[in-house]
């Protein structure tokens, strides 16, 4: 539950109280309420923060830029590690010698923009001497534009010109063509003419689709200009080196960078709040909104400024936040249900139930016990990251483990390790054959299987109904609570009661239809149509039972699971027993069972997942809700830790 | 050619399950591929939730497969030992395999179709991912009602 927070405070603290809200990270601060006239917002001050904001996003970028440019350099960390501690005395530290290392990061920057700048420079280069190429044997230096009388042209004919015929109607004219070299798709020519026939030549040339090439950016010959390139780019590359070298220097600056930018991202997040608050001369005044549990621990980390605080009760139309509170083995299935929407502010939280049928599910799809060990120790690996608590790797690598767990529980009833690696191996390699004791085995009788997935499907929806029809009876809704939900449960007695007793059942039965008869077109003006929609809502026992149905995809991914299991360990088995079939088997398992892990998790999740949503969340949820967004420094290279953790 | 063996109609369940389910597959995941391909352009970094996309549409292939071994190792081509069945039995194991075949093969197509949908929303709001992967799982269940129903008909078929 959700307190609308007022809090009026003195101007002088206000730093220290941003700094202390920020640091709990409890309150969502939103924009202060509009202001009833004129006169009233003549007391205040414009509140704009916006140089200071602009001032910490240019340094942040700095920062940010500098980091990004040390971290190839920098000696690789493995992906697995935690994230080093920080306190907040430790970024008030940091923030002290703001100038220095942003200085710092501005050298950076300035070698990296310069280290960066070589790469272009070397590949126009590289391009240039590829241009030159064909020129080489010109032994004339390019800047050389001929002489009084004569004039030099460079350009190419295309290869398949007829040079012969050129040639010929050339020598007629003060214009002498010369071949330098030819490739598959040109000739390259130079060519000197008398500087008054120039029109003439160009005219004939032109005929023999002659195209000019400039060469006017070169001044020694070819060769000569080749040969400077090449030393140009090798000094590009030693440059390159130099400056790679001069960056490598910084690598000690990397943490120093890395706390600066956290702290000022800390900064940025306090200035923004700033701009959402009202600001008088002497006081300042925040709005948002507190979760109820933490007020007591708000208050405690007031105590020593001089604030007021007032409290209101929300209403939906407040729209508030929403901010589940669930205990430590359900918390990060919350990611689960937040993937399909939260529930409206106030509605029912469906976590504990989601993390019951998540997990049970998830297990009998995915079913066995060696899948489930590598899912448990994924998560204990990216659990090795420390991460915070409600994060999304930390729900993540809870719920790989837990479900790893069930995998393993149902892997034990029914005898599956990798399938049947165990007895496919022992049976080729040693002889005595070596077998798992499965408990039940779902590919010889799939019959109680599938009559066991569609039972647990029914009562996972029934548990839907039952929620529907609490909530129900909680709004006073008692006809609704009765009508849409005590009819069907009727029903479903009355359907069970064929086995028992004909008779019975069908009177049952028949009460039921009746009443959904009667109730379900209660919404409708007119009799008629009231009629007809009781009657229309008979045939919702199809979706019951289309929804019961689907839950057969429980036995139908275990059995799939298990039998491509199969399929790889007797593929993996076929070289029989010999030196290279067990290399084999190894090598045939190994790829086998990693993508059947992939497969078979993914699946598991991804159908685990709908069941919750389409035919559980259809039966009750109220879903809509806004996420709880607290003012709190995020932090994205260090964690924050408070002092007495150190 | 009038004393026809039941091997032969087993032998097409086996292949139309394999065949077709793994066609679907294969156009399936190369709709989502090329949709991820042109997401990847804009953003690298998104490779790992379109990659889970497009292997969404790659389970038919392998139900059908599967489906496939199945009837191979019953009838006994894996280890060679060919079994002797009449070819009414020979029929019901073609017919077990028909399910898994015709859904697998529509439904992996439809499924990559979808799939690519939620690369490219992928492309534009990443967080939803999920919800692009719930949509995908919509049409795989028929996928896999297919290969219950091949399974349960195959399972006791007596040979």
């Amino acid at each position: 539950m959700m307190k609308r927070l007022t809090l009026a405070g003195l101007q002088q603290e206000k730093e220290a109280v941003l700094k202390q809200l920020a640091f709990f990270g409890a309150v969502e601060v939103h924009d202060a309420a509009p202001l009833a006239s004129e006169e009233e917002a003549a007391q205040y001050k414009a509140t704009s923060d916006a140089p200071q904001s602009n001032e910490l996003r240019d340094d942040l970028d700095k920062l940010q830029g500098a980091i990004a440019a040390l971290l190839p350099l920098a000696p690789k960390k493995g992906m697995l590690q935690a994230k080093p501690h920080i306190t907040r005395q430790g970024m008030e530290d940091a923030i002290k010698n703001r100038e220095s290392v942003v200085a710092t990061a501005a050298e950076i920057m300035r070698i990296q923009r310069a280290r960066l700048a070589i790469a272009p420079d070397t590949a126009k280069m590289q391009g240039q001497i590829e241009a030159l190429t064909p020129w080489l044997s010109v032994d004339i230096p390019l800047g050389n534009t001929g002489t009084k009388l004569v004039d030099i042209v460079y350009g190419t004919i295309p290869a398949l010109a007829d040079m012969q015929a050129l040639q010929a109607k050339l020598s007629d004219m003060d214009c002498c063509l010369t071949e330098i070299s030819a490739d598959q798709s040109a000739r390259y020519c130079m060519v000197l003419f008398y500087r008054g026939s120039e029109d003439e030549c160009m005219a004939v040339l032109r005929e023999h689709y002659f195209s000019r090439v400039s060469l006017r950016e070169y001044t020694l010959t070819p060769a000569e200009e080749v040969e400077r390139l090449k030393t140009a780019i090798e000094q590009n590359g030693k440059d390159f080196d130099a400056l790679t070298a001069e960056l490598s220097q910084y690598i000690g600056d990397l943490s120093r960078l890395q706390e600066l930018a956290d702290t000022l991202s800390g900064r940025l997040a306090m200035s923004e709040i700033r701009n959402k608050l009202l600001v008088t001369d002497k006081a300042f005044f925040l709005t948002g909104f507190v979760p109820v549990d933490r007020i007591d621990q708000l208050e405690q980390g007031l105590s020593s400024f001089s604030v007021a605080i007032e409290y209101e009760d929300v209403t939906v139309e407040d729209d508030p936040p929403v901010l589940l509170k669930n205990s430590k083995l359900v918390e990060p299935f919350e990611l689960v249900t937040e993937m399909y929407s939260l529930p409206v502010y106030g509605g029912f939280d469906p976590n504990s139930f989601v993390a019951v049928f998540f997990f049970i599910f998830f297990g009998i799809m995915l079913g066995d016990i060696g899948y489930g060990v590598i899912m448990i120790i994924i998560g204990m690996l990216l659990r090795k990251t420390e991460p915070e608590e409600g994060t999304f790797m930390a729900r993540v690598s809870m719920i790989a483990i837990l479900g790893g767990l069930s995998s393993c529980i149902v892997g034990f009833i029914t005898g599956s390790l990798f399938g049947d690696i165990l007895y496919q191996f022992t049976n080729t390699f040693t002889g005595t054959v070596i077998n798992l004791k499965a408990y039940f085995n779902p590919l010889t009788n799939p019959m109680p299987m599938l009559f066991f997935s569609c039972g647990l499907g029914f009562v996972h929806l029934m548990i839907g109904t039952a929620i529907k029809f609490w909530l129900c009876l909680k709004e006073k809704d008692y006809l609704g609570a009765f009508a849409d939900q005590g009819l069907w449960w009727l029903m479903f007695i009355g359907i069970g009661l064929i086995f028992v007793n004909t008779n019975v059942a069908f009177i049952v039965i028949g009460i039921a239809c009746v009443g959904l008869v009667a109730t379900q077109g209660r919404h409708k003006e007119g009799f008629l149509s009231k009629l007809w929609s009781g009657i229309l809502s008979l045939y919702n026992i199809t979706s019951w039972l289309g929804d019961v149905l689907s839950y057969s995809r429980l036995m139908a991914l275990m059995l799939s699971g298990a039998v491509i299991a199969q399929v790889f360990n007797s593929i993996a088995v076929l070289l029989g027993p010999s030196f290279i079939g067990v290399i084999f088997f190894a090598v045939i398992a190994l790829i086998g069972h990693s993508l059947a892990t992939f497969l078979n998790v993914l699946g598991a999740y991804v159908h685990t997942s709908r069941l919750q949503y389409v035919e559980f969340f259809g039966k009750f949820y109220d879903a809509g809700g806004r996420a709880f967004d607290p003012f709190k420094v995020k932090t994205q290279y260090y964690k924050l830790i408070s002092k007495e953790e150190k | 050619m009038f004393e026809l063996n039941g091997i032969v109609f087993a032998m097409l369940g086996a292949a139309l399950a394999s065949g077709l389910a793994g066609t679907g597959s294969a156009m399936g995941c190369g709709v989502a591929g090329e949709a991820g391909a042109g997401v990847i352009a804009e953003d690298p970094s998104k490779f790992g939730a379109t990659l889970l996309l497009q292997a969404l549409p790659g389970t038919q292939g392998i139900y059908g497969t599967l489906m496939a071994f199945l009837v191979l190792n019953k009838i006994g081509a894996i280890s060679g030992n060919f079994v002797t069945i009449d070819a009414a039995t020979g029929l019901m194991l073609l017919f077990s395999c028909l399910p898994i075949a015709i859904a697998g093969w529509t439904s992996g197509y439809a499924q990559g179709k979808t799939a690519a949908a939620g690369i490219v929303m992928v492309g534009k709001r990443p967080s939803e991912a999920a919800k692009g992967m719930i949509y995908a799982a919509m049409v795989e269940t028929y996928a896999v009602l297919a290969l219950l129903i091949s399974f349960l008909a195959f399972i006791n078929i007596p040979v």
